[in-house]
């Protein structure tokens, strides 16, 4: 029975998947699938918190494993498709997207995500990457009228099934290194193997694939358009939960599969750190609309996660969980306001955001403050994740990283500023602007959990201090 | 070099060279029927392997069944030819690939390096003595394994099925307008 137990969150996820499927067909009012899916999602939490306290246990033949690793992301996962279900309602209607469709699609890719980060078995790992990104596909696309977010949608999956392709490849030489599908096997046999070339190659093409599916430079070329063209809950969600999925997998595979070769992998990880932040920084100040310039500023972000894998101490691991949180926070609550806004000018520029201070000032303040702990700036969570990622970086002995970091911070402070400074300073209409009760409570739960993260940081930095990626 | 790296290697490279034409034929029906060949070698490099069930599985469902609904849609559909110029002659076409550096050299440089790469580590690499003797019922092995020690992801990709069926019918189903 013990299976069932700790395979519950998933398999209430599943079932949500399905219950969604069949409600809606029969109830008319989209608002119900809406309310199922937070009641379903607040379900998942809780079998979620209620294993936090088991030990670290292997479970169906090894194909599934609890840990406090597997349930920290799995927290993530579901708190950003309960903030998603909270706040997508108006802007799926108002977009003409299918709404029902849409709900499914998210909650069956939030279950990929959870067999990412929950597995050490690769099969596993890659069957939940795929639930996840074939999902992600159909989301990118569901804007029908909109040619962009078609191109989003093909543009995402071309670059998608490519990097599948070589993250199996990857995948296939250590099977045929090691003759198993464990990553603990196949630690155990890669460090008895003498196959440093063959070691090296898959560990290539492991980075090179999920390289791609975080959007490092230089593997981002999908990602500004992709984030761009799909509707904008669907960004939020990409940007959001299928970036941390991919780095628990990335995580997984490196730290406990090739850990025997990991100190070949740090250098090269930290110069995909320090490039895909630059990039990202440099490019956003330059952008004009508002999704665009979210999606450079998410490359650079995970640039600053990067760090933490590059690193590869438990203190840059449990920085950069901190930081994922923080991050996920944040960002949905950013676009969680960039969604009000387009519900009702739908063009989607930084200029739209002239004069809000006026017009809705209680959106404006939160977007501020969610910005601000994008850059990094107390007393929001931002700052201090970003603090123990350079703490970790300094005590790991990259220091050159630890100070790309804070430059970069500061190239960073121009266009989240821009948006700032369009919101106060700027003339703009004065109608009053509004959002439905769910898009409130989810930006209200955004920012009170990035203002706690920064303000009583140290319930979560103990948690993640007791929890160990190393089976 | 036994028989069955001889067969192993032509097996490949009438594979690689269909695989090839897919991508770089002009008439789209072409393609379909050059991806079928595909899936054949697939196949054969599977028999080869003594994977039978796999091999039977692989020309019912690729060869028979993908392929087949891959020419229905290009029969029902209005799809005119792939656009791009093309020559008859063999040789014009080799040229002009060769010329334009985006569709031609740069491809070409990377995927002749990467091979090269592959096949000097590959060669230089020590895989496991042993392969496993080629086992004589591989259904039941399959179906073993599918249900005890995979069935997590054995049913984690009945879910991905779901979802792609849904997604396909979310894309291409004609809106109703209600008004």
């Amino acid at each position: 029975m013990q299976q069932y137990s700790l395979l519950l969150p998933e398999i209430i996820l599943a079932g949500l998947g399905l219950l969604l499927l069949a409600l809606d067909l029969t109830v008319s009012s989209k608002r119900t699938l809406a309310v199922a899916g937070v009641i379903g999602t607040l379900a998942t939490l809780a079998a979620v918190v209620a294993n936090f306290g088991a030990p670290a246990t292997e479970i169906w033949s090894g194909t599934i494993r609890v840990d406090a690793f597997a349930q920290y992301f799995k927290l993530i996962f579901a708190v950003i498709l309960g903030l998603v279900f909270l706040f997508s309602g108006e802007y799926l209607e108002r977009r003409e997207v299918k709404v029902g469709e849409f709900y499914i699609l998210v909650t069956f890719a939030t279950l990929g995500a959870f067999l990412m980060a929950s597995s050490l078995e690769l099969i596993t790992i890659y069957i939940g990457l795929e639930l996840m990104t074939i999902s992600s596909y159909v989301l990118a696309g569901m804007l029908r009228n909109d040619a962009r977010s078609s191109e989003a949608s093909i543009k995402f999956f071309l670059m998608g099934a490519l990097t599948s392709g070589v993250i199996l490849y990857g995948l296939s030489l250590l099977y045929g290194l090691t003759g198993s599908t464990h990553l603990a096997e196949i630690a155990a046999g890669l460090a008895a193997s003498p196959n440093a070339s063959l070691i090296t190659a898959a560990g290539v093409f492991i980075i090179a694939g999920f390289g791609f599916k975080i959007a490092a430079v230089p593997f981002h070329m999908w990602a500004p358009d992709t984030y761009e063209g799909a509707p904008t809950p669907v960004s939020a969600f990409l940007i959001t939960a299928s970036e941390a999925a991919g780095f628990a997998a990335l995580l997984r595979i490196l730290l406990v599969g090739l850990a025997p070769a990991l100190p070949q992998w740090q250098a090269v990880l930290a110069v995909i750190a320090f490039v895909t932040m630059t990039f990202g920084n440099v490019t956003a100040i330059v952008q004009t609309r508002t999704k665009r310039m979210l999606a450079y500023s998410a490359i650079a972000q995970a640039g600053y996660v990067l760090v933490g894998v590059a690193v590869a101490t438990p203190e840059s691991v449990s920085a950069m969980l901190f930081y994922l949180m923080v991050y996920a926070f944040s960002t949905i609550g950013a676009f969680a306001v960039v969604i009000m806004l387009s519900n009702h000018v739908p063009s989607e520029e930084i200029e739209d955001f002239k004069g809000l201070a006026r017009r809705a000032p209680a959106f404006a303040l939160s977007m501020a403050f969610l910005l601000l702990s994008l850059i990094g700036v107390p007393p929001t969570g931002g700052f201090f994740g970003k603090l123990s990622l350079y703490r970790a970086a300094v005590d790991g002995g990259m220091v050159w990283l630890a100070l790309a970091m804070v430059l970069n911070s500061a190239i960073s402070v121009p266009y989240y500023f821009n948006v700032i400074r369009n919101m106060y300073l700027a003339e703009g209409p004065s109608t009053a602007l509004g959002a439905r009760p769910g898009l409130k409570i989810a930006l209200g739960i955004s920012v009170a959990a990035t203002l706690l993260l920064g303000v009583f940081p140290e319930p979560l930095v103990g948690l993640l201090r007791t929890l160990h990626i190393m089976p | 070099m036994t028989v069955t790296d001889w067969v192993f290697l032509a097996i490949a490279l009438v594979t690689l060279f269909s695989a090839y034409r897919v991508v770089t034929t002009h008439k789209i029906m072409h393609a379909a029927l050059w991806l079928g060949l595909t899936f054949v070698g697939v196949a054969g490099i599977f028999l080869l392997l003594g994977a039978d069930f796999l091999a039977a599985a692989q020309v019912l469902v690729y060869v028979g069944a993908i392929t087949t609904i891959i020419i229905f849609g290009i029969m029902l559909s209005s799809v005119e030819d792939l656009r791009g110029e093309s020559f008859d002659n063999v040789w014009k076409r080799l040229s002009s690939r060769l010329t334009s550096s985006r569709r031609g050299i740069w491809p070409l440089l990377a995927a002749v390096g990467l091979a090269a790469a592959m096949v000097i580590v590959v060669s230089r690499g020590q895989w496991p003595a042993s392969p496993h003797a080629p086992a004589l019922d591989t259904p039941r092995l399959l179906g073993e394994a599918l249900f005890t020690r995979f069935v997590i992801p054995f049913e984690a990709a009945s879910i991905v099925l779901l979802v792609a069926l849904i997604g396909a019918i979310a894309l291409a189903l004609k809106e109703e307008r209600t008004e």
